[in-house]
């Protein structure tokens, strides 16, 4: 293989569980996540010579597997629609064995407006500092703490999440 | 009080599937397949002409420096003092505070704008992406702030996408304003086919003023795959733009603003990331060389 090639294969390694997670609460859904983070890396793996080159082809791959996301939505119609069909998919019961995770914690990110999930995602799941967010999300920084500010206090109405920490107050 | 990150990391079910580098490349092969054939009888024919004058030195980097706009004559915050006024004879800033609706109903319907975007002020209309100054104003090419509508859904619910209802994140617009950046003058829709955020350490130019029109342009990409060239004609505001709609969309528009063409030949070829001057004619540019276009009709012509 090409040097090229394990470079991307290496990247695919590095960003998949990354993507996976950060589109799997996105989303509300393991395996349409799954099938995004494999689009966006497909296309990375076909582009990687324009994509290696940039200053972030994390970055890169996490927008179009967002726009990815997005582009569902929309072919779903409304995205209200979506999220209560992806809500519906979750467990009903908490800490289904087969399942494992939390399903009271998923549901209610999946109950977030998707600008905010996107946010929570990027910022508090994969860790991104606030500028790294804001430059995945294409936005202002000061509307990435707007956006993980009013999706911790929608988090907190929730009662299983009642008593969560602010982490950007931290 | 519990830790916001440890609960959503602990949330996420462990038995996650696991990367199947094979479906990658399977799949990868599969979309550059697709590429190489939808591709062949129109632009991707213009990228292999367009990548030989490359190669026979005649698209040289000199010429890519002619249309990148040195930093003075993009618009800045503070309104340049020698700006002309633009074209319409909409309230000046001192009477129309910045919180009312960026467009009355008829600068809407006049620009086939959806009247949910007409209502909204300009800070929550326009997000910058690339914006140059101009003796008739400042044009800016926008995308929607985010936050703006709930869910993103913005319009009538049940109306025509682009015409009664957009989506936020997948609208953008082309905007004349007026030199303070606080009236829009004209507005130039762009359902669908928003311009493209930069992300850090890229500096494509997807808005290039000449001196009879203003081009935009945008790559499509993984979630929005259709590709654009637009035009507005400096004297007369009249807009035009050309979709080059990838086969993978099959959201393909159903509804054309005025003045928008559909390009008859089906393209993913990644030739729209960058307008540029090459040798005195207009040219797109990307990953997979360049294409000249006609300045009119903005057809890929090489």
């Amino acid at each position: 293989m090409s040097s090229s090639g394990q470079e991307v294969e290496a990247f695919c390694r590095v960003e998949h569980p990354r993507l996976l997670a950060a589109l799997t609460l996105y989303t509300g859904d393991v395996d349409l996540a799954a099938e995004l983070a494999q689009e966006a890396l497909a296309r990375a793996h076909r582009d990687w010579a324009k994509v290696g080159r940039m200053g972030s082809p994390g970055g890169w791959a996490h927008r179009v597997a967002f726009n990815l996301a997005n582009s569902h939505f929309r072919r779903q119609r409304y995205e209200r629609a979506a999220r209560e069909r992806a809500a519906s998919r979750l467990p009903a019961a908490p800490g289904t064995p087969a399942d494992g995770g939390d399903p009271d914690v998923l549901r209610a990110v999946a109950a977030l407006p998707h600008r905010q999930r996107e946010a929570v995602a990027l910022r508090f799941l994969l860790d991104l500092s606030v500028d790294d967010t804001a430059a995945r999300m294409g936005c202002a920084a000061g509307t990435v703490r707007a956006l993980t500010s009013q999706a911790v206090a929608r988090l907190r109405e929730d009662s299983c999440l009642a008593d969560v920490k602010d982490p950007s107050r931290a | 009080m519990r830790d916001l990150p440890t609960l959503l990391r602990d949330a996420l079910p462990p038995d996650r599937p696991a990367l199947d580098l094979t479906a990658v490349r399977g799949r990868s092969r599969a979309l550059g397949r697709r590429r190489t054939l939808t591709g062949a009888a129109g632009a991707a024919v213009a990228v292999a002409t367009a990548g030989a004058l490359v190669l026979a030195g005649q698209g040289t980097p000199s010429d890519e420096q002619e249309v990148l706009l040195p930093p003075a004559t993009s618009a800045s915050a503070s309104p340049p003092p020698d700006a002309t006024p633009g074209p319409s004879p909409s309230p000046s800033p001192s009477e129309k505070p910045v919180e009312q609706p960026s467009q009355s109903r008829a600068e809407a319907r006049r620009d086939g704008v959806v009247p949910a975007i007409a209502a909204l002020p300009l800070r929550r209309r326009m997000q910058v992406v690339e914006q140059v100054k101009a003796p008739e104003g400042v044009w800016v090419l926008s995308r929607i702030p985010d936050d703006t509508g709930p869910y993103g859904n913005l319009g009538a619910r049940r109306g025509t996408y682009g015409r009664d209802r957009v989506y936020a994140p997948e609208y953008g617009e082309l905007l004349l304003l007026d030199a303070a950046r606080q009236r829009v003058l004209r507005a130039y829709p762009l359902p669908g086919v928003p311009p493209t955020p930069r992300l850090p350490g890229e500096h494509a130019t997807s808005l290039l003023l000449r001196p009879d029109a203003v081009y935009c342009g945008r790559q499509g990409d993984g979630g929005l795959p259709t590709s654009m060239l637009c035009r507005v004609d400096r004297d007369t505001l009249r807009g035009t733009v050309r979709l080059f709609v990838a086969p993978a969309d099959d959201a393909a528009p159903s509804y054309l603003p005025a003045g928008w063409t559909v390009d008859s030949a089906p393209t993913e070829v990644a030739v729209f990331e960058e307008l540029l001057v090459c040798g005195g004619a207009l040219c797109t540019k990307g990953h997979d060389g360049r294409a000249r276009f006609d300045p009119l009709t903005l057809e890929l012509t090489d």
